[in-house]
């Protein structure tokens, strides 16, 4: 008789089973969660305002000079001129880099945080002004876009440059043929699609959508719109918590309020 | 939520070690998997939504599952309530990823009296337990995950008066130290004997027997004598890959040869420079093949020089060389069954390499049918079963009602096989039927191809359309309007899936518009959905003399996609401008409704053809539109095969019949051959055309992503033994290319023909359509573009696009072209190449599988029809290839293949070149050459009956 086909019991299955048969994600998460987020905000004394982001094993450290005199030749005359700088620790990931800055994911992702607050802060306040974020990644664990922008907006917080909302970043990963909410590096891969969400909280605009490979139709674009949404929204509630307890430290340490 | 971080240490690929960092959250309300637990959450998050219920509850361990999953998939009372622990399925998954899909199933299923739920142990904050990266060994940090969880349970039931016991099917000393209840699953065995034959045997762990005899055989130690040793031990994983990567050893995947079981072949890339060439290493003898079954991916070392040889050219049966004995009974020697093997010496060629089997990368076993057979049953529960799959040794089983199922095909699973054993042995998991039942026999053939039998599942019929689905103005609105134009069918009689139709119509004189319409399936089972999951898992429709194994529920297949006469329906249609020699002036492609004029038989079509020329003969012009397009199309067609015979396309034949079943009966009364009219030719023609325009258009719009087909270009070498048949009857053959070939055959059928032998230009071209490879499916992007090429039909691009009721590929292609037309987006899965290669892989074998089960229904049927004929059968037949011992013989009139064996006695010798053999009698039995041979029925239940064909 004919060589049946392949269907030997020998040998595990291959690959990761991204949500468990009880709709766990790899790291025991449901899918509309977001990963654990700590922050503080002025960890930097010499930095105007600054910033340390926890997102799961993602962490990142924000620093914003600013509003100062133009650094370099180029400025506005009514306005002020955001510069950012993106850049990875060598050490953020398992396997060690060889570059820190300057690569093209770097430079992508330094355009991206820029553009964004470019539309966001009130850069008519400052003018002939340059405004500095820098961003570093110390450690790598999937979405650290999305850490990068939301600890640039803590820290522009923190040096108190004027901004018209907060700006929240959520990304969204689709495996196994559902949407994650905050894929971490296991769940986002190249061969996968990525969305990777920044809105104005308060008001409710888009600030930044960025999709990374195809997603199937339009409805499937919708609800992966959702997700990330959803997912800014609870972003959002840690980020407000964390600067008002802050800003009531710091009218505390004034003798402001009695605590 | 709390967040633990965990840490593995890897070593990459290029060797450096690394450390990794995951987050794991705890979590506290997720469902523990009792239907009554007031505390957890009521409903999951995930596909397994099941519950348990009753008071004691069975959560299986690792070596449970792994090695007894068809016993605990058993609906049983005392297997009512399972719970499967994540950790538990976690080591499952990562084993065996057949048992995981098996208890994913059940988990996801609802079965009466059978209840299965999951419990997230490691994700639960007070199951979950800490390893500490201080030398804990997995196996003992998963041990300690499962007691954890099971004394958390059993706390946590007390309110709710339900118990888990570990259900264990290895050494229970851990369980025992720790206090938590357990039970073997041995044990619940031996308290439901009807369980005992799904029972997987395994080797003791060390430990346990050593438990054993200082409790009971201390006092005697000789008693317990150890089994021999037949086999080689395998070396240890560690050992054979440093092995393999020092090229001391050889990976590959072990085949036994198809005429003779004792010899079996690896193919391995002998040469690390030159990947791409790969050796055939021939593996001789039993205990060189070391417990290696077909499919196994094996791990070989080479034999010395001076032990290299050829490839036996002996018909060797399993039942000859295996030697029926239990190993612990008898001493026997491997190496005896083969001593008279002789060796075909080519002086022009070396010697192959031989090698031993060292040990076994992957196990490749499936589920084997197989029949008990009658002979190794001594009394006892423990017998020997003979699979079907000849290549498959027989397996050793054990149940209590051994006595009951003889003769009975059953379906086994292989367990293991020990060194001290000949035979590996396994389970029954359930019975087939009667040996020489029809039904049975036809199922056991559709089990052993992989042939899903199962129905439709309720997800995948409720993506139907209700049944009262009409064609609507919506429709004709949408798509283009072709319900005005004389369209029809022809197809074989007795044919309800039609999808294809054609029309003809006259522009003016010099230009005429063929239209060719294929049912739109597409609109039906859209992509992804439940139905086309299934379809595309089945991957065609699976014809066989009595039945069909529909890849679309019939509902689809029959009615709403069939394109029948006088109904409307959706169709694909690609209208093509031509001149009146065939040329394509202009091709389109749309979604249309069409309704079809009339659906004609290939019969009827000629009979209107061949009417309507005698009565223009006769100066009488034909009114029927049907019969008109049919005569234009016709007329076109015949241009069109001119210029595909030129281009070189061949023309192909097979062996096969066509059975005369006598419908009040059910019964096969006779054989005949196959008709081909002038029709048949006609709609050929229009679809290899529509075919070939479609794959242009195709590969045009998506260069990297387009289904397509291709028929590789046979070697030089693959037509050697054509050649040398061609002039053993005195003929030269000239393959330099396809249509040299075909010319060269074409010549010698006219010869042949002139000389009174009407059947050799068949018969060289059956032996010509065997030397060359089949046609397959692939993707564009993973082949270069002079390999596109279809050699048979002389094609440079080629593809499916004609049948999508009965084909998953003409499915793919159909969304290929939609995304063409810009008629919808095309699936993010169909744009990847390699994704599209993948499902071109999957419907190849699919197809391949199909050819296999409806060649070996029609074998069966044959079968049948010989019995009824009795034994007194004699009948021409043709050899089409001579071996050392015997004649591969043909016989033309049933379309039957098989091997005349030729005892030692009769057989004088074989000449050089393998293309005659005198007998002792003096006659000369050249390829090619005419024998008389008697066929009979050898019937013996334990495996297929067995034509013989004897020479006289």
């Amino acid at each position: 008789m004919a060589p049946p086909p392949k269907r030997g019991r020998g040998g595990g299955a291959r690959g990761l089973e991204y949500i468990s048969l009880d709709g766990l994600r790899v790291d025991g998460r449901l899918h509309t969660e977001v990963r654990k987020i700590r922050c503080s905000l002025g960890t930097l004394s010499r930095a105007d305002g600054s910033a340390y982001y926890e997102q799961g094993n993602t962490r990142v450290l924000a620093a914003v000079y600013g509003p100062r005199e133009p650094t370099g030749r180029d400025f506005e005359h009514d306005k002020a001129i955001v510069k950012c700088e993106f850049s990875t620790a060598m050490f953020a990931s398992t396997a060690r880099r060889r570059t820190w800055k300057g690569d093209r994911k770097s430079t992508a992702a330094a355009i991206v945080v820029q553009r964004l607050f470019e539309g966001v802060i009130l850069l008519a306040e400052y003018p002939r002004c340059q405004i500095d974020i820098y961003v570093q990644v110390l450690q790598n664990d999937g979405g650290t876009l999305v850490a990068a922008v939301n600890a640039a907006c803590l820290a522009l917080i923190n040096a108190g440059v004027a901004m018209s909302d907060y700006v929240v970043a959520c990304s969204v990963g689709y495996v196994d043929n559902t949407f994650v909410a905050d894929p971490n590096s296991l769940e986002s891969g190249s061969d996968r699609p990525e969305l990777t969400l920044a809105i104005t909280p308060h008001s409710g605009k888009i600030c930044s959508c960025q999709l990374v490979s195809k997603l199937a139709d339009d409805a499937s674009f919708e609800s992966a719109m959702q997700y990330a949404t959803a997912g800014a929204k609870q972003i959002f509630q840690v980020l407000e918590y964390e600067v008002k307890k802050y800003s009531l430290g710091l009218l505390d340490s004034r003798g402001m309020v009695a605590l | 939520m709390p967040v633990r971080e965990k840490l593995f240490i890897r070593k990459s690929h290029r060797g450096n070690v690394q450390v990794v960092a995951r987050e794991h959250y705890l979590r506290k309300e997720l469902p523990c998997g009792a239907l009554k637990c007031a505390s957890c959450e009521k409903t999951g998050h995930g596909k397994a939504q099941g519950r348990v219920s009753e008071a004691s509850v069975l959560v299986p361990d690792q070596e449970a599952v792994l090695r007894q999953a068809d016993l605990i998939g058993k609906v049983h009372p005392a297997l009512s309530d399972l719970l499967f622990l994540q950790s538990v399925l976690r080591v499952v998954r990562s084993k065996s990823a057949d048992v995981y899909e098996q208890v994913q199933s059940m988990l996801t299923t609802t079965m009466e009296g059978k209840r299965a739920a999951i419990f997230s142990n490691e994700n639960r904050e007070e199951t979950y337990l800490h390893r500490s990266h201080t030398g804990e060994s997995e196996e003992y940090y998963d041990r300690n995950l499962l007691i954890a969880a099971v004394k958390w349970l059993n706390q946590h039931w007390t309110s709710i008066g339900m118990k888990a016991i570990i259900l264990t099917d290895s050494n229970a000393s851990s369980y025992l130290e720790e206090d938590v209840p357990y039970v073997t699953v041995k044990k619940i065995c031996e308290d439901h004997h009807e369980l005992l034959e799904l029972y997987a045997e395994h080797d003791e762990l060390p430990e346990a027997m050593d438990i054993e005899s200082s409790n009971e055989n201390r006092s005697n130690p000789q008693k317990t004598k150890r089994p021999r040793a037949v086999y080689p031990d395998y070396l240890p994983e560690r050992k054979a890959k440093a092995g393999i990567r020092a090229r001391r050893y050889f990976q590959g995947t072990y085949h036994p040869s198809a005429y003779d079981v004792t010899e079996a072949t690896v193919t391995v890339c002998l040469e690390p420079k030159n990947k791409s060439k790969r050796t055939q290493v021939l593996i001789v003898g039993r205990e060189n093949q070391n417990r290696s079954i077909d499919g196994d991916v094996v791990v070989i070392e080479l034999l010395p020089k001076s032990e290299w040889r050829f490839p036996s050219n002996l018909a060797v049966d399993q039942e000859a060389a295996d030697i029926d004995s239990d190993s612990e009974e008898a001493e026997v020697t491997l190496s005896g069954s083969r001593a008279k093997s002789e060796k075909l010496k080519a002086a022009d060629r070396d010697p192959s390499p031989t090698g031993r089997v060292v040990a076994i990368a992957q196990r490749n076993w499936r589920p084997y049918c197989a029949t008990i057979s009658e002979k190794s049953l001594k009394g006892g529960e423990t017998a020997l079963c003979v699979p079907i799959d000849r290549s498959v040794p027989k397996i050793r089983v054990r149940s209590r009602r051994i006595s009951q199922l003889i003769g009975k095909r059953v379906l086994i699973i292989i367990d293991k096989w020990d060194r001290t054993s000949i035979h590996p042995s396994g389970h029954i998991i359930r019975e087939i039927g009667p040996s020489e039942d029809k039904e049975a026999e036809t199922e056991v053939i559709l089990i052993e191809n992989g042939i899903p039998t199962r129905k439709f599942s309720d997800a995948a019929m409720g993506c139907l359309p209700v049944e009262s689905w009409r064609v609507t103005e919506e429709h004709c609105k949408t798509r283009w309007d072709l319900r005005e134009l004389t369209i029809c069918s022809v197809d074989p009689p007795g044919c309800t899936d039609i999808d294809d139709a054609l029309h003809f119509r006259r522009i003016n004189t010099d230009e005429v518009e063929v239209g060719v319409h294929i049912a739109d399936v597409t609109a039906f089972v859209g992509h992804g959905s439940a139905l086309d999951q299934e379809a595309s898992e089945r991957g065609c429709t699976v014809y066989l003399v009595d039945r069909r194994i529909e890849m679309l529920p019939s509902l689809l297949s029959g009615n709403f996609c069939s394109l029948q006469g006088g109904e409307e329906r959706l169709a694909f249609s690609a209208i093509l401008r031509m001149n009146n020699n065939g040329n394509i002036k202009r091709s389109e492609f749309g979604r249309s409704v069409i309704k079809s004029k009339a659906a004609l038989t290939y019969e009827m079509a000629q009979n209107r053809i061949d009417e309507a020329r005698k009565g223009e003969s006769q100066g009488k012009p034909t009114t029927d539109e049907v019969t008109k397009s049919l005569m234009g199309l016709a007329e076109i067609a015949k241009k069109l095969r001119a210029r595909r015979m030129a281009a070189g396309a061949l023309i192909l034949a097979s062996p096969e019949v066509k059975f005369k079943i006598e419908e009040a009966r059910d019964e096969i009364t006779d054989v005949a051959m196959y008709q081909v009219r002038e029709t048949n030719r006609m709609v050929e023609e229009f679809m290899l055309l529509a075919n070939i325009v479609v794959a242009e258009k195709m590969l045009k719009h998506f260069p990297q992503c387009a289904m397509l087909r291709r028929h590789p270009k046979p070697s030089e070498e693959m037509f050697e033994p054509l050649i040398r048949a061609a002039k053993s009857a005195g003929f030269d053959l000239d393959v330099s290319n396809s249509k040299r070939l075909n010319e060269s055959l074409a010549e010698i059928e006219k010869a042949a023909k002139a000389r009174g032998d009407e059947y050799l230009g068949t018969l060289l071209r059956i032996v010509a359509t065997r030397s060359m490879t089949q046609a397959v499916y692939f993707s564009s992007g993973e082949v270069s573009d002079p390999e596109y090429l279809h050699y048979g039909l002389a094609a440079p691009v080629y593809t499916h696009f004609t049948s999508p009721i009965r084909r998953y590929a003409d499915v793919l292609v159909h969304r290929l072209l939609s995304a063409c037309l810009g008629y919808a987006s095309l699936p993010m899965s169909l744009q990847d190449s390699q994704r599209m290669n993948q499902y071109a892989e999957a419907i190849n074998q699919r197809h391949r599988c199909a050819q296999y089960a409806s060649r070996a229904s029609t074998l069966l049927h044959t079968v049948l029809l010989f019995k009824r004929q009795g034994d007194k059968l004699e009948e021409a037949a043709r050899i089409i290839r001579i071996l050392g011992n015997g004649l591969v013989v043909l016989v033309p009139r049933y379309g039957v293949e098989g091997i005349v064996h030729i005892d030692d006695d009769a057989k004088a010798r074989v000449d050089e070149t393998g293309s005659a053999m005198t007998l002792k009698d003096g006659r000369t039995l050249r390829v090619l050459g005419e024998v008389k041979v008697r066929i009979r029925i050898d019937s013996a239940p334990e495996r297929m009956d067995k034509v013989i064909y004897e020479l006289m």
